[in-house]
């Protein structure tokens, strides 16, 4: 069986053959893309040809890129291989540090050629002329066609984009089918066999979703479970003031929340696990599912005592839901940007943006899938039996891909800003530490949207 | 004394620590009190908006909560650091055998990196699996189990036992140096008077150490007002901020959530705070002398 | 008789300490023996078996540690930042508390004054500096310069070392300065050659703790170092954790790596804060 991978929107089909050394690979890139507009292609052929040497920066949110991002290394070093004239300085520090950083960088004017940013610094940096506009890149090379909207779409300030996603970010729960079993039990794809569930493994001492609320931004799938509650239709309406965030749909949810937390869904010391306790725990078989992401494929794999129990799903249904219940929490990663001053030096501008092609292309794609990250393009190539089963974590990831559900538009806490964002995650992890009432829980965010507001 | 009443000496001393001290410190404090009076968020020009940060921040459950908090630790550190590492330096200061290797030991928990501090207390601390619950179940003391830290009471204090683990062979080392600068004929002459060990203490080297008290406890204070990374890193707040202290809870409003005005409004307060309790401190020390008629 | 009886009671109190003085410091160390035991662990026993022993001796994480972290360079770094920030703020911050100290003022105000002032800086969390000290370090065009990181470090530890100098130089009496000025010395000399020895027990220790302070200061170094080639050592343990992972086996291995040197150093200059002692021709 050939498996075709992230085919949420069938491309047109290009054939892809699968290249093995990176030099022939980025060759296909640049007349793999001559189909489109001759202008764009013109130019980056122009300072492809030549050689003068070109150096840029590219700044990401860890310190250690090769150890930490290999994706992007990798894709680096293949970049740089076929075009020995240019440089890639990866720089990076730890992720905080990184958007604290990129923050300054903005108020002094330095920021760096290409960066990793947050979603909501990013529009602020756009809205203040500091990032460089990509929409006739993305025009030249009809991204539109191999990128879901959430995804092209991302960045979007006053109907011009300013960044890119770095990746798809796939959020979920992980499970281990061993424990489901063990217990006869189901993967819950309701919410109440998820209750099942839990009266179940609560009874025989195990943990039912890992979570470590230490790290509060650690509420990937819990967030998309708030999106079965017409999120999305409210939402736009409660950041411009019209309507409350504390309403009886979402209550809905943080009761939903408050009943798993007092049948023991979660661990007794969540509050001061961390994201990665949560994943030990998971991994040692403590902890029947996981909050997190398809990021997480390689270590569950490499580090799973029976990598084929490895499960990924995206979470359960609510019968008291509201709107479409077959969503799916497939978006935009944090963009990559280009700085409005990297994009002054032309030759510098066409080899970041040919970096850019190489990037956003099948190739690109490719070089991720090989590290398990999955792309923010929709690839159109297909992938060998043995690389499914050799790596069953990712491949489950992309058999809820190929469920085709709806996307979400974009994960929950990215719809305004990094105050509202961190104040859904408390109100999320204040129900699961027990120290807010669903009420409480609500206001918290509200509160974040009132102070956002000026009121 | 009159030998330094001329203006260049004054300068040329003065000079070069005045002037890296205001470019480096005082006028990023000047930065962060305009801030303050702003909605600046990180990257958009701010709007100035007065005081209503400070209005807000007395409104704010989760800055009076890191305020209480701060205030425990603090009170645990001058009854518990500031006497345990009295008592340390006395010990030290007697000169045996082996006694430096002593000193570096107990020095050592203020040099292992914060992470690790937060990691290894919360092992021992942790209400689920920690060395200290696990110990209690063991002795079939389950009665006695607290949840140390990550509850609503108790991690403020646990927070002070580490901020003392780690600093009291640090507060000790100035105890040290202080004590060296007491000359031995006065003990000398004390033992030939025929006091005790506690008279010796009472009434050579507690005067003598008046300094050096005053020192640690400025130190303590501003350092309580101070802890970061022991927070940070051993449960950065959690649950929902319950355990935060002031700088905790000023990084994560200023950089966390990138309310860059609010965030500088609680540093400015807490700057504040701090100044005032360690220049009423020191008012009173310097009050205290000049009743006494000692050291100016 | 008499003596022989005191002589027994000495070496009672001494055994006495022994003991006293090893049990503190045992209690101590726990989470230090603690960070040892981890060290021999991987990750996952690291999380989950905390307690437990290990089977045998594994010195993977040192050997991962070591490999990641470049300690050469890094400490190469460290060691030129350091030194040229000692030099600096050990003499300017010691000249000015010499003349906060020792100086007649004509207004006393401005005496308590300026020391109060200096001492503000104690006051305030390092992350209130870091936007505006990029500022400042950009408009000085002294980013990716060592520099950059040497001033803010004096500046951050102007308030410490004045608490500490003025403190000790205020309980020291006066009358060996007053004599060398009698002879005709001039300031510089009486400050270096005569203040400074006999107060030498306080300069060590002030040095012992800017150096610690620099070695392990992280926020400014995090926000003002770019290049993987100045980075220095307390960036290192950064390298161990990202968004979504962290090796703790290496964050432990590599802070051992890190705090050893420190510990060897203390103790090195424990030693000279003793022998200061009977170098100081104080008398009260």
């Amino acid at each position: 069986m050939k498996k075709k991978v992230l085919s949420v929107i069938l491309c047109l089909v290009m054939t892809v053959t699968m290249l093995t050394g990176c030099g022939s690979s980025s060759d296909t890139s640049k007349n793999g893309t001559s189909e489109e507009t001759t202008g764009g292609t013109a130019t980056t052929e122009k300072t492809t040809d030549s050689d003068a040497p070109v150096e840029f920066d590219l700044s990401m949110h860890v310190a250690n890129v090769e150890e930490q991002e290999p994706a992007i290394y990798a894709i680096c070093q293949a970049y740089m291989e076929a075009h020995p004239n240019v440089t890639i300085n990866l720089t990076g520090e730890e992720t905080t540090e990184h958007y604290n950083k990129m923050k300054m960088n903005a108020q002094a004017d330095t920021l760096p050629d290409v960066f990793f940013n947050l979603l909501a610094s990013d529009k602020d940096m756009a809205s203040q002329g500091l990032l460089y506009c990509l929409d006739d890149f993305i025009a030249d090379n009809n991204l539109t066609s191999i990128m879901n909207d959430n995804m092209v779409n991302a960045v979007d300030v006053d109907g011009r984009i300013y960044g890119l996603p770095y990746q798809a970010l796939v959020t979920g729960f992980w499970y281990n089918k061993d424990l489901f079993d063990q217990y006869n039990l189901e993967v819950p794809s309701t919410y109440d066999d998820l209750v099942n569930c839990t009266k179940v493994f609560s009874e025989n001492g195990i943990i039912t979703i890992a979570q470590g609320a230490q790290d509060a931004y650690s509420v990937w799938a819990l967030m998309a479970e708030l999106c079965h509650f017409g999120y999305f239709d409210k939402i736009d309406g409660i950041l411009a003031g019209n309507e409350s965030f504390n309403n009886d749909d979402f209550r809905k949810f943080y009761d939903s929340l408050g009943e798993l937390r007092d049948l023991g869904a979660f661990p007794g010391n969540v509050a001061t696990s961390t994201y990665y306790d949560a994943k030990e725990m998971f991994c040692s078989g403590k902890a029947a599912m996981f909050d997190s992401g398809s990021w997480e494929s390689k270590y569950l794999e490499e580090n799973f005592s029976n990598p084929n129990a490895i499960g990924f799903t995206w979470g359960v249904s609510f019968d008291n839901g509201v709107g479409n219940q077959q969503i799916c929490s497939n978006y935009a990663h944090a963009p990559l940007a280009i700085s409005a001053k990297a994009a002054e030096d032309p030759a510098k501008l066409a080899v970041i943006l040919d970096f850019f092609k190489f990037y956003y292309s099948d190739d690109g794609a490719k070089i991720m899938i090989d590290n398990l990250v999955t792309p923010p393009t929709n690839y159109s190539g297909t992938i060998d039996d043995s690389f499914v089963s050799e790596h069953p974590a990712f491949a489950s990831v992309i058999d809820q891909i190929n469920l085709g559900y709806k996307g979400i538009k974009t994960q929950a806490d990215n719809v305004s800003t990094e105050a509202f964002g961190n104040a859904l995650y408390d109100s999320i992890y204040g129900v699961i530490n027990g120290v807010c009432t669903s009420d409480e829980a609500m206001n918290t965010v509200q509160a974040a949207v009132d102070d956002d507001l000026g009121k | 004394m009159h030998w330094f009443n001329r203006k260049r000496n004054f300068i040329a001393m003065l000079g070069p620590t005045i002037l890296i001290y205001c470019l480096y410190i005082v006028i990023p404090l000047f930065v962060a009190v305009y801030y303050s009076l702003t909605n600046f968020k990180g990257i958009v020009t701010p709007e100035f908006i007065g005081i209503k940060n400070y209005i807000k921040m007395f409104g704010d459950r989760y800055f009076l909560v890191s305020v209480k908090n701060t205030a425990i630790v603090l009170l645990m550190s001058i009854l518990v650091l500031l006497p345990a590492s009295l008592i340390l330096a006395l010990v030290l200061n007697r000169s045996f055998k082996g006694s430096n290797v002593y000193k570096a030991l107990n020095f050592l928990p203020n040099i292992i990196a914060p992470i690790v501090v937060g990691l290894i207390w919360g092992y021992i601390f942790d209400p689920e699996m920690g060395l200290i619950n696990s110990a209690l179940d063991l002795m079939g003391r389950v009665a006695w189990k607290q949840t140390w830290i990550g509850g609503l009471v108790l991690t403020p204090y646990c927070v002070g036992v580490i901020y003392s683990w780690q600093n009291v062979g640090y507060i000790a080392t100035i105890f040290l140096a202080g004590l060296k600068t007491i000359p031995n004929e006065l003990f000398e002459s004390c033992q030939i008077d025929g006091a005790n060990g506690w008279q010796t203490f009472r009434y050579i080297t507690v005067p003598m150490l008046k300094e050096t008290f005053a020192i640690n406890i400025i130190l303590i204070i501003t350092g309580c007002f101070k802890i970061f990374e022991l927070v940070y890193q051993l449960t950065n707040g959690s649950p929902n901020h319950m355990s935060e202290v002031m700088t905790t809870y000023m990084y994560n409003t200023t950089f966390i959530s990138s309310r860059y005005g609010y965030g500088m409004s609680i540093a400015v307060f807490s700057c504040i705070v701090t100044m005032s309790f360690t220049l009423i401190y020191l008012f009173i020390l310097r009050r205290k002398n000049d009743e006494a008629g000692g050291l100016k | 008789m008499d003596k022989k009886m005191k002589k027994q009671h000495k070496k009672r109190a001494r055994i006495l300490t022994y003991i006293g003085i090893t049990i503190f410091t045992f209690i101590m160390l726990i989470p230090f023996l603690f960070v040892l035991l981890l060290s021999t662990k991987n990750n996952s026993d690291i999380i989950i078996n905390p307690l437990s022993f290990p089977d045998k001796l594994n010195l993977t994480n040192y050997i991962n540690a070591f490999k990641t972290l470049n300690p050469l360079l890094l400490f190469k770094n460290t060691i030129v930042i350091m030194t040229v920030t000692m030099v600096i703020e050990m003499v300017i911050t010691f000249l000015s508390s010499v003349a906060l100290t020792r100086i007649p003022y004509k207004h006393p105000k401005l005496q308590a004054n300026l020391y109060s002032f200096l001492l503000v800086g104690l006051a305030v969390p390092i992350y209130v500096l870091l936007f505006p000290i990029y500022r400042i370090t950009i408009m000085l065009h002294l980013n990716g310069n060592f520099m950059s990181m040497v001033l803010p470090y004096i500046a951050t530890s102007i308030s410490f070392n004045t608490l500490l100098l003025t403190g000790f130089l205020r309980g020291f009496p006066t009358e060996v300065e007053e004599a060398a000025v009698i002879d005709g010395c001039s300031i510089w000399k009486v400050c270096f050659q005569v203040i400074a020895p006999i107060i030498k027990p306080v300069l060590i220790t002030v040095f012992v703790f800017n150096v610690i302070y620099v070695w392990n200061e992280f926020p400014l170094a995090v926000t003002l170092i770019s290049a993987h080639a100045k980075a220095t050592i307390s960036l290192g343990l950064s390298l161990f954790k990202s968004q979504y992972t962290i090796d703790y086996g290496g964050i432990i291995a590599g802070s051992i790596i890190i705090m050893t040197p420190q510990i060897i150093f203390f103790g090195f200059f424990q030693k000279y804060i003793v022998e200061g002692m009977t170098a100081g021709a104080v008398k009260g």
